[in-house]
């Protein structure tokens, strides 16, 4: 495919989803804006568009990239109320690594740590809500 | 000149040089008629704003941009949103101090300085309000001043221009011999805050009536809009002001005072998020809106690109863009550039662009809706991402489009071909609002009891739409060249009808 990849705020979150894998059940919450508003502060540069708003702690980049991803089958919501989701075969696969790979060295390294960060933050929820 | 000494400039020319002089002559309170809310009254104070060129302007700037050109009635203008704003803001004090009755801090200064932030919001406007906006909000002074005011980042451009104005000095001037002269605790820092929602934490909730998920702008707007176009929307406003009020509770670890709505008032809540997706639908992304759209971003492009006159000056800065009105905008005399003038006679007439391609779920086959198994989901991969106003996106657009001019042969001009892929409806605001419910400490959220996120994915899977768009004597040649650009750089495949639609 002859697309080029810019790496703008849904890319960004497609690489860090495509780490995080599909055996965590995530949600669009506190918990997650928490993580990419963390790394906002932290790693700045291509985290610093997730900050959160000092007062609602949301982040609007954050939860409009999500419906994007939404929108193209990127993530799957699950359970009756679909306010879960998981990341698609798409981005897990192939297509989520091959954006992942559009990013250097130290911006790899940066995704990764924020994926690990998610990845802490919902299998800890998950363990105390006993879901899977 | 930076961002702040252009917007000095602007405001002096709009406000009177005899500020004291002026703000004596006005000593009476005025009624208001609203087509839309009836009978309400200004305050002397607020008259004397009111009356300034500042506020006068944004009688020749449509509320909803060109929508006019496909709801013939949507001629509603900032100016009557901005006192529906003021009364809708009036009323959200008097609700929440009701329901609040210990609450001291709404007080005479209270109202004063909320209602002064939202007869001033929409002050930093320009041409087709969010037209312009989104183009000047990628200018690099813009995106510098952003980067320099980090409190600011989360503000919308045309909000940045309408915080400046508020701290500008001739402003503050104004607003002295308002408090000396009229008795009044104006403060201009304050009502910029209001402005732009960067209040601190005691003043959350003061903030929330003129920037807030269901702030006052909110609730004239959306009425309005419906109203003024034709599209029937109701809101139960009466119900909403009695579930509201003020509360401090304990939130994600934070003790913070907010606006809080109760469960029992969800039905006003629903309606409003409702007729926003509505709102969405029927008219901001409705596609001759969106043709419109793309013909005044063809010319801003274009006056920007060769520093050519419109509206009679060159559009050097943001500030440039407050100095025209949609009046002068599509005034052809004076432009200075024959491509630009052709584009405004053909908006003055009414010749607008047609669909060449239309890229939707009912245009695709099944094997590339997002929702099909397996595969890279090429909708996404071509067109989801393209979405969105940061200058990358609009130039890799621009590129795309360049592409199907040349293929096509150039059938038309090269900037009469434009590539439109609308961004999905920002709906966060049922993240923000308040619940309360009856044994919970802690409030939720309102996303807790509308699925406001299925309700976009739905949105996007069913309504959403791209488009190219070209002149209807072009759109045979463009639509068959973007079926073949968009087949060689993103796989995509097109049913019959993709081309089809082009026709009406």
């Amino acid at each position: 495919m002859a697309v080029t990849m810019e790496h703008s705020a849904v890319d960004v979150l497609l690489a860090t989803l495509h780490e995080v894998g599909r055996d965590v059940r995530l949600m669009d919450d506190f918990a997650l804006a928490k993580v990419f508003n963390d790394a906002a502060k932290q790693y700045g540069g291509l985290f610093k568009q997730f900050a959160w708003h000092r007062h609602y702690h949301v982040s609007d980049v954050l939860s409009e990239s999500l419906q994007v991803l939404d929108h193209a089958g990127s993530i799957v919501r699950e359970n009756a109320a679909q306010t879960y989701f998981r990341v698609s075969p798409h981005t897990a696969g192939p297509y989520g690594e091959k954006v992942f790979n559009s990013f250097g060295d130290h911006e790899r390294g940066l995704v990764k740590k924020v994926a690990a960060e998610i990845r802490k933050a919902f299998e800890a929820q998950s363990e105390s809500s006993g879901a899977n | 000149m930076n961002l702040l000494e252009q917007i000095e400039g602007f405001v002096s020319e709009h406000l009177p040089h005899d500020t004291r002089g002026w703000c004596q002559q006005y000593t009476r309170p005025k009624i208001v008629h609203d087509a839309l809310w009836g009978t309400f009254q200004l305050e002397a104070h607020e008259v004397a704003l009111l009356d300034t060129p500042l506020l006068q302007r944004l009688r020749f700037l449509h509320q909803t941009g060109a929508v006019y050109l496909t709801y013939p009635s949507a001629h509603h203008t900032r100016f009557e949103h901005t006192l529906g704003v003021v009364c809708q803001s009036g009323r959200l004090c008097e609700a929440i101090q009701r329901s609040t009755p210990d609450e001291k801090r709404i007080d005479t200064a209270f109202r004063d300085n909320v209602r002064f932030a939202a007869l001033l919001h929409d002050t930093g406007h320009g041409p087709f309000s969010h037209t312009s906006e989104q183009f000047y909000a990628s200018l690099e002074v813009m995106e510098a001043f952003r980067r320099e005011n980090a409190d600011l980042e989360d503000s919308g451009a045309g909000e940045i221009l309408s915080y400046l104005i508020v701290r500008s000095r001739p402003m503050q001037d104004f607003i002295r011999a308002i408090n000396e002269l009229h008795k009044r605790s104006l403060n201009p820092e304050l009502i910029g805050q209001l402005i732009t929602g960067t209040v601190d934490e005691t003043k959350i909730f003061m903030s929330e009536i003129v920037h807030g998920p269901f702030d006052a702008d909110k609730l004239d707007y959306m009425p309005r809009d419906g109203m003024f176009s034709g599209l029937k929307m109701h809101v139960d406003l009466d119900r909403l002001y009695y579930s509201i009020r003020i509360k401090s509770a304990d939130f994600q670890g934070e003790r913070q005072t907010r606006i809080a709505g109760h469960v029992s008032g969800l039905s006003p809540l629903t309606q409003i998020m409702f007729n926003k997706m509505l709102l969405f639908t029927g008219m901001y992304h409705h596609h001759k809106v969106r043709a419109v759209d793309c013909m005044l971003w063809a010319i801003f492009h274009l006056a920007r690109e060769r520093k050519r006159k419109l509206g009679g000056i060159v559009l050097d800065s943001p500030v440039d863009f407050l100095r025209i009105t949609d009046d002068r905008l599509l005034v052809p005399e004076l432009s200075d550039d024959n491509e630009i003038v052709d584009l405004l006679k053909s908006i003055r007439e009414r010749r607008l662009w047609k669909k060449a391609l239309v890229i939707a779920r009912n245009t695709l086959p099944a094997k590339m809706h997002s929702d099909h198994e397996g595969g890279e989901r090429p909708l996404f991969v071509g067109v989801a991402r393209l979405a969105g106003n940061e200058k990358s996106k609009v130039d890799e657009r621009r590129n795309i489009a360049k592409q199907i001019w040349e293929k096509a042969g150039k059938p038309c001009k090269e900037i009469e071909v434009w590539l439109d892929v609308p961004k999905l409806p920002g709906m966060t605001e049922a993240k923000k609002m308040w619940i309360e419910a009856p044994g919970q400490e802690e409030p939720q959220t309102l996303e807790h009891f509308i699925p406001v996120d299925k309700w976009v994915e739905l949105y996007g899977t069913h309504q959403s739409r791209a488009h190219v768009f070209a002149p209807a004597e072009a759109c045979a040649k463009i639509g068959a060249a973007a079926k073949d650009v968009f087949r060689e750089q993103f796989g995509l495949e097109f049913l019959r009808e993709a081309t089809a639609f082009a026709k009406s």
